[in-house]
């Protein structure tokens, strides 16, 4: 499928969407506190576009989070289901009212729909990791940096009836927890909705060392669209389209040399067209906002220890994958005196496994709290 | 181009910064052989802990937004049932004042004490007299709202920032901060909250900036531009140590008993019959304007109470729906409502209240329990439409 394969050539590490997968040799974590062995405890990565899971039984999953509807009572026959979750709205998207229960980073709740599609989402998410009816579920879900206190108890509300106990923890910081990244260190991690930085002190962040930017993928989707149509204003293409070429393609800066052709029919008929300027451009148009905030997050850090931050960037995210994008914060770096960037390894989990540690690390009589006060 | 990072890569630097932090930790790792580890764990502890505390105490579930949502959907579904039903009634009520106005001038008023509502085909089993039941079909709880009822939709909504101008309303005692300032912000970032998730909604406020405005010139404001709703905001302020709540006022026109025995007296004439008509046309609109605008009350305070006590915590009075006769809404002709959506002699919401991320978290709960309002009204006619 084409998508899919978009989707592989962006991001290696991805697997394919709703298959049940073991982690590695290594890369499974047992769970080192659990209190019982009835319990299951769970790291969720809740994201604007697509949503991971990991459970301390070794399981691993992400979907896209998406939740659409049949159109008409046609379209429910032809696909059998009232609701249709995850990369199956993509399959049948023509016959659904499809939307993003996520927005910007955080809960769309606006209406009853959108209420049903969270809750859709958060039910998805759960029954596809399963767990035995006498396990207590207790769950970390990882929430946008400077998501506010509504919209975490909102993040509660959706998994309130499907897990036993919750804790709802900031998205940047699960990725560093999960990777040992406590201690000036900052991390960057560009989503679909936002971009959220967050710097590590060792503590539990606080708000001023969290930001959100809400220039993330879903604005390079919208700039790359209309630069291609101011440049080719007779090609014809979806959004659809355009986000599968940014996956397999996006770059900033010189990292992609040459043109990118690619394949839009213009009043019927097949053309090639070199989508490379536009996507660049599209691209690039975050680097500003980022540069912004970078720079600002820095310079009210600890001037002691701001030469070890600067060597301790990490890039987590789907949109780490960018290319070039760790040598362009790099080059921002280098405005405040220089630093080392990296970029995640795993970055469709990294989230949910650090969700996860957390999970793993809390103390059971902490469980055991959440739980009588939820 | 950056290398690439997995868990334990940094483990190293991270347990050398944390003994240059906190020389403590060593204490730890005197037992434990792994010093480094040890303190490792032990700050790992402390954070993990503190996530806990932090969400036991900050991030409590919006009980009551949960609720009200349910609750919703439930009073939606039996709005819905209900709705059929209850138009039938009112057909048959407007349906046997035209077929009486018929035959009125050959039938003596004494010859039927129910003329208007049970013209002689229609053998209903216990027919009132139409004016009464014409009241008794206004003054009814019922399950469908009147503008369900007439398949009202909402598509213009005027926000009014209380004060403004030379009228600074409350002033903040220990920031300095005007009511009449956080009224504006609130409402416009409201506004332009509602514009952008529906393109089809047309909000317009009475002031845009600092200027002052008549309480009836703002009525007016919305009645000229047909207005579907009015929505004026506040900032409460108690005396003494009451720090008061989030509550949200109505108008509502009262009932007149000499109104009503003077029209049900003139049911039998044939002008009266059309007199009647208009009076319960009237009086169907007086009712339609207070009844939504209590729905609407009700629907804004659940959401305005609901998200300030998730952010603030117990500490925030819920003081309902309640009535009152405001000036501004004397004048306005449709669903209107006064919303006191903050208090300004909380000495800690005062603060915040200077903070325009946290007006934007009010002007959010607003625009949500607009929208709420709207979505009701919408899912209602849906359903009827639907035969649901």
């Amino acid at each position: 499928m084409l998508l899919e394969s978009a989707c592989l050539n962006f991001a290696p590490n991805i697997r394919s969407p709703v298959a049940t997968l073991r982690l590695e040799k290594g890369q499974k974590v047992a769970a080192k506190k659990r209190k019982t062995s009835a319990d299951l405890l769970v790291g969720i990565d809740l994201g604007t576009a697509r949503s991971a899971v990991v459970t301390s039984a070794g399981t691993a999953m992400w979907d896209r989070s998406l939740v659409g509807w049949p159109r008409d009572r046609v379209a429910k026959k032809l696909i059998g289901k009232s609701v249709v979750i995850g990369n199956e709205c993509l399959q049948h998207r023509l016959a659904l009212d499809v939307t993003r229960p996520l927005r910007d980073g955080v809960i769309r709740k606006s209406t009853t729909r959108d209420e049903a599609a969270i809750h859709a989402l958060a039910d998805h998410l759960l029954e596809l990791v399963g767990a035995d009816d006498d396990q207590r579920i207790l769950a970390v879900i990882g929430a946008p940096a400077e998501a506010s206190a509504y919209n975490k108890a909102l993040l509660k509300d959706a998994f309130a009836e499907l897990v036993d106990a919750a804790m709802v923890v900031s998205e940047p910081f699960t990725v560093a927890y999960g990777l040992d990244l406590l201690i000036d260190a900052l991390v960057i991690d560009v989503g679909a909705g936002t971009i959220d930085l967050c710097i590590m002190r060792g503590t539990v962040p606080a708000a001023e060392d969290q930001r959100t930017i809400p220039q993330a993928g879903d604005f390079i989707d919208q700039q790359f669209m209309e630069r291609l149509r101011a440049q080719y204003p007779q090609a014809q293409f979806t959004p659809s389209m355009a986000v599968q070429w940014k996956e397999a393609h996006a770059f900033v800066g010189d990292a992609h040399a040459g043109p990118l052709e690619v394949s839009m029919p213009v009043a019927g008929a097949p053309r090639q067209h070199d989508i490379s300027a536009a996507l660049r451009g599209a691209c690039e148009s975050i680097l500003p906002h980022l540069r912004e905030e970078l720079r600002s997050l820095i310079a009210g850090f600890d001037p002691e220890f701001q030469e070890r931050v600067r060597q301790n960037v990490l890039l987590a995210g789907g949109g780490s994958q960018i290319k070039g994008l760790d040598a362009a914060v790099e080059e921002m770096l280098e405005e405040l005196g220089g630093g080392h960037v990296r970029v995640v390894e795993d970055p469709l989990f990294a989230g949910a496994n650090g969700a996860l540690a957390i999970a793993q690390d809390t103390d059971p009589e902490d469980w055991d709290r959440l739980e009588q006060a939820k | 181009m950056g290398d690439q990072c997995a868990r334990g890569d940094l483990a190293t630097s991270l347990s050398s910064h944390l003994l240059s932090i906190d020389p403590s930790l060593n204490l730890l790792g005197e037992n434990s052989g792994d010093p480094e580890r040890a303190a490792a764990q032990r700050i790992k502890g402390r954070i993990v802990a503190g996530l806990a505390e932090d969400n036991l105490r900050g991030h409590a579930r919006p009980s009551s937004v949960k609720h009200t949502a349910r609750c919703g959907a439930k009073a939606r579904r039996r709005q819905a049932h209900w709705l059929g039903a209850s138009g039938v009634v009112l057909l048959l009520v407007l349906l046997g004042i035209n077929m009486l106005g018929k035959s009125a001038p050959d039938s003596p008023p004494t010859e039927s004490p129910h003329p208007l509502l049970v013209p002689p085909a229609m053998a209903l089993p216990t027919p009132a007299p139409p004016a009464e039941e014409a009241e008794q079909f206004l003054r009814a709880e019922r399950q469908v709202p009147l503008a369900q009822l007439f398949q009202l939709g909402v598509r213009h909504i005027v926000l009014d920032p209380g004060h403004g101008g030379r009228d600074p309303g409350t002033i903040g005692p220990r920031t300095g901060i005007m009511e009449k300032e956080i009224t504006l912000d609130i409402c416009l970032q409201a506004a332009a909250e509602l514009r952008a998730r529906n393109g089809q909604l047309k909000i317009d406020l009475t002031r845009t900036e600092d200027r002052a405005v008549g309480l009836r010139e703002r009525a007016r404001f919305a009645n000229e531009r047909g207005a579907d709703l009015f929505v004026s905001v506040h900032i409460n302020s108690f005396a003494g140590g009451d720090y008061g709540g989030i509550e949200t006022y109505y108008l509502g026109f009262p009932s007149d008993p000499d109104a009503e025995a003077a029209a049900s007296r003139e049911n039998v004439g044939g002008t009266a019959r059309i007199g009647e008509f208009e009076a319960l046309i009237a009086r169907l609109g007086a009712t339609l304007k207070e009844e939504e605008s209590v729905h609407l009350a009700e629907l804004l305070q659940a959401r305005l109470y609901g998200g300030m006590r998730t952010l603030r915590g117990p500490k925030v009075g819920d003081y309902g729906v309640r009535r009152a006769p405001f000036l501004v809404l004397l004048d306005s002709e449709m669903p209107s409502v006064l919303a006191e959506v903050s208090l300004i002699n909380d000495p800690e919401e005062e603060v915040r209240l200077t903070q325009a991320t946290y007006r934007g978290e009010i002007a959010h709960q607003l625009a949500l329990g607009l929208e709420d309002y709207i979505a009701a009204i919408d899912d209602a006619v849906e359903a009827a439409l639907s035969g649901r």
